[in-house]
């Protein structure tokens, strides 16, 4: 009884309920933290069976810890990337965890997988329990097999998949049976181009397809008398089109049944009138229109002609029958040219690299202050100057705050008219709590001066989600713009991936010293010798670490640090070289 | 239906008057008015698991989330984004200990699954990067387990990776 206790303790709390809140924590807190804490915490953790296992950001110790002793039939969902890392972690759990065991995964998401590794994995695990599946295979390149086809195993299932990612170069794909047997209601992604009528093929030998995300209108014409009408799509999605308003209208025309529909880029696309007109006769059910289109025009435009191309999107089927709303900016001014661009708000773009220019004009329409917030907006690069902040503080005060309340990555560029901006002021406009990377670069690669090195300390002090953080240096005059010291001044505790350009080899020393929780340490240099000096050093101070060159670089899964003491019993196991063409 | 609004009896004995889209948050209660027949005019329902301080908390939180979209069913790639408990909640949710448990086990037993998941969330930000020791102060837990266990536990850890 609820009220006959005085004072409720955690372990006063039902077994259901700390699984609950196990939910909300990673792997390695459950496992190594909460399972240390008593015997009643450790029976607890030994009876939880919905562990997502994310071994993206993990120490190798820890992800070996993991993967060995994490029963695979607890493991409801699981991330496994080999990322940006290029470390291969994903051959490592292969080698460490029995996914046949896994039955009750429910959630698998693969990032930056070979295919020979999609097809072992899919291969190893029950298809027939997945509920949502994402996949997003490596790009081709000289040190991996190009991807032919989606994997055999998919076009034949039965699944229970509500949700299907399978994003991946396919120039060469066979499209005939995918997804042909299976009921799923799927989200298909595919980044690089193919031909119409492969696209057309795919898309009528998926009878359960409702939603498709693709990078552009397939290259060809479509065959209006082959393929008629794809009514089973709902959601349709362009992220980076190229083609102009005729290619893409010939597209749209067989897909009736269309009710989310979101375009990003493309040629001609700003005539309202025509929107309207085709809207009206090939897409009666759309209820979602969303869009950003970018558009050249000559220096001689005029405010009236903006003016008069976004009137065409505000006549009263736009704004009363369907309630889209639309703003106009002038983004850039060039020589010859302005850009333009069009877009529906809220605005649905999900990277903005240019937010000099986009936060510098007030949009036209604000209809609804709350609609002008930047919910879409995950990523964004800053140049932090005093023009900048200007103008997002200008932003700021047209709706509540935080402008941009999802940005998870951000890249702040430092120039050299720093010297009297304040960080600060972006908590004005950014949900700092959901800030996942930062990247630090200093193109000029002049000195920071001690005033904003204490604000970018205080600044990533306030971010306690950060996981990654980059401080990208070109080596100006053979020196990065941070010393070690000012770098280590400033790196917070909890970061597990690091980037950071070093210059002596004892550096690596302080860094690791430092922080404690770091799983994943690229380190650039600016000369030759550095790069086997660093291997060295890590075969000598580590045990179980994987180390690959990059370039000018040394990324280094780190394993356990070893003191000399310890040293002799931990000889046999050194660190491990991936030459940079060794194939997965 | 006196203005569509229910009363809910606490277990000491306290009425509260609720309106009854705001109740109905409570799947429990919905069950209650829908499956089994309850009136809404002239029933009070007991509430025998909830205390008048608590009631009043999980009222007050359903009031300002009334008109919130239903959460989903089951989020399938359920990410572990702790930062998404708004202020509004992180205010509200500014309580001793003993009342947030209370909180989760009314949230439990109304079967209100967003008051359920933003208190549970809670208690795993006050969890999430700390080592055991400062959990078991966070929270005051004995470390009852003897030498030996202690050291079953990190050769445990070191098997895994020796291996």
């Amino acid at each position: 009884m609820i009220s006959n206790r005085l004072t409720l303790s955690i372990d006063a709390l039902p077994v259901e309920i700390l699984h609950i809140i196990f939910d909300n924590l990673d792997a390695q807190t459950i496992f190594f933290s909460i399972r240390s804490l008593s015997r009643f915490f450790r029976s607890v953790v030994h009876s939880y069976n919905r562990y997502a296992l994310n071994l993206s950001f993990i120490s190798k110790s820890n992800y070996q810890q993991l993967c060995r002793c994490i029963p695979p039939e607890s493991i409801y969902s699981l991330t496994l990337s080999n990322d940006h890392r290029r470390l291969n972690q994903i051959n490592v759990l292969i080698s460490l965890l029995n996914l046949s065991q896994a039955s009750r995964l429910h959630s698998l998401k693969l990032l930056d997988i070979s295919e020979q590794q999609l097809n072992w994995i899919l291969q190893s695990i029950d298809l027939k329990i997945l509920v949502y599946l994402s996949c997003r295979l490596r790009k081709s390149s000289k040190h991996c097999a190009e991807v032919t086809n989606v994997p055999p195993t998919l076009t034949v299932l039965q699944t229970s998949l509500t949700h299907l990612e399978f994003k991946a170069s396919l120039t060469a794909m066979q499209s005939d049976g995918v997804l042909s047997t299976g009921d799923t209601a799927a989200l298909i992604m595919f980044e690089d181009r193919m031909r119409i009528d492969a696209l057309c093929q795919l898309v009528q030998c998926s009878p359960y397809l409702c939603s498709l995300n693709i990078t552009d209108v397939p290259f060809g014409t479509v065959n209006h008398a082959r393929f008629r009408s794809f009514s089973q799509l709902k959601s349709l999605t362009f992220t980076d089109l190229s083609v102009d308003i005729n290619d893409l209208e010939s597209f749209l025309a067989l897909t009736p049944a269309l009710v989310y529909l979101k375009l990003i880029g493309g040629r001609r696309m700003l005539n309202g009138k025509r929107w309207e007109e085709f809207i009206q006769v090939n897409l009666p059910h759309l209820e979602n229109f969303r869009f950003y289109f970018r558009e050249a025009r000559s220096r001689e435009s005029t405010s009236q002609d903006l003016e008069n191309t976004l009137n065409l999107f505000k006549s009263p089927f736009w704004t009363e029958y369907k309630k889209w709303f639309v703003a106009c900016q002038n983004l850039c001014r060039y020589q010859a040219f302005i850009s333009i661009c069009v877009y529906s708000i809220p605005i649905c773009i999900s990277h903005v690299d240019d937010c000099k220019s986009t936060l510098a004009i007030e949009p036209l329409i604000t209809s609804s202050r709350d609609m002008l917030t930047m919910h879409s907006i995950r990523s964004m690069a800053l140049t932090i100057d005093r023009t900048t902040v200007c103008n997002l503080q200008k932003q700021s005060l047209l709706i509540d705050r935080p402008l941009f309340r999802n940005v998870t990555d951000i890249e702040l560029e430092f120039s050299n008219d720093e010297s009297n901006v304040s960080l600060n002021s972006l908590s004005e406009f950014i949900d700092l709590s959901r800030l996942v990377h930062v990247k630090i670069s200093n193109s000029y690669s002049h000195k920071i001066t001690n005033h904003l090195l204490a604000d970018i300390k205080h600044f990533l002090r306030a971010l306690p989600n950060l996981t990654s953080l980059l401080i990208h240096s070109d080596f100006y005059l053979n020196k990065p713009f941070l010393t070690i010291e000012e770098v280590l001044a400033i790196i917070p505790s909890h970061v597990q991936y690091l980037q950071i350009p070093i210059d002596q080899i004892d550096q690596i020393d302080m860094v690791w010293q430092t922080c404690q929780n770091l799983s994943i340490i690229e380190l650039q240099v600016n000369k030759y010798t550095l790069l086997s000096a660093i291997i060295k050093w890590f075969d000598k101070n580590s045990v179980n670490t994987i180390c690959r060159y990059d370039r000018m670089a040394v990324v280094v899964w780190l394993g356990k640090r070893i003191s000399p003491s310890s040293e002799s019993d931990h000889r046999r196991k050194r660190i491990k070289l991936l030459s940079s063409s060794e194939k997965i | 239906m006196a203005g569509n609004k229910i009363k809910l009896q606490s277990n000491d004995g306290d009425t509260f008057d609720v309106d009854v889209e705001i109740a109905k948050q409570s799947a429990t209660i919905k069950t209650m008015l829908e499956d089994l027949g309850m009136s809404e005019e002239d029933d009070v329902i007991p509430l025998p698991n909830v205390n008048s301080a608590i009631l009043k908390k999980v009222i007050q939180w359903a009031t300002h989330h009334k008109d919130d979209p239903p959460p989903p069913e089951d989020d399938e790639n359920r990410e572990k984004n702790l930062s998404d408990i708004s202020s509004w909640d992180q205010d509200f949710l500014k309580v001793d200990q003993g009342t947030l448990f209370e909180l989760i086990l009314a949230a439990n037993y109304l079967d209100i699954k967003g008051l359920l998941d933003v208190t549970c969330k809670t208690v795993a930000n006050m969890i999430k990067g700390r080592t055991p020791e400062e959990i078991r102060r966070q929270f005051n837990i004995k470390n009852d387990f003897t030498p030996q266990e202690e050291e079953q536990i990190k050769k445990e850890n070191e098997w895994c990776e020796e291996k």
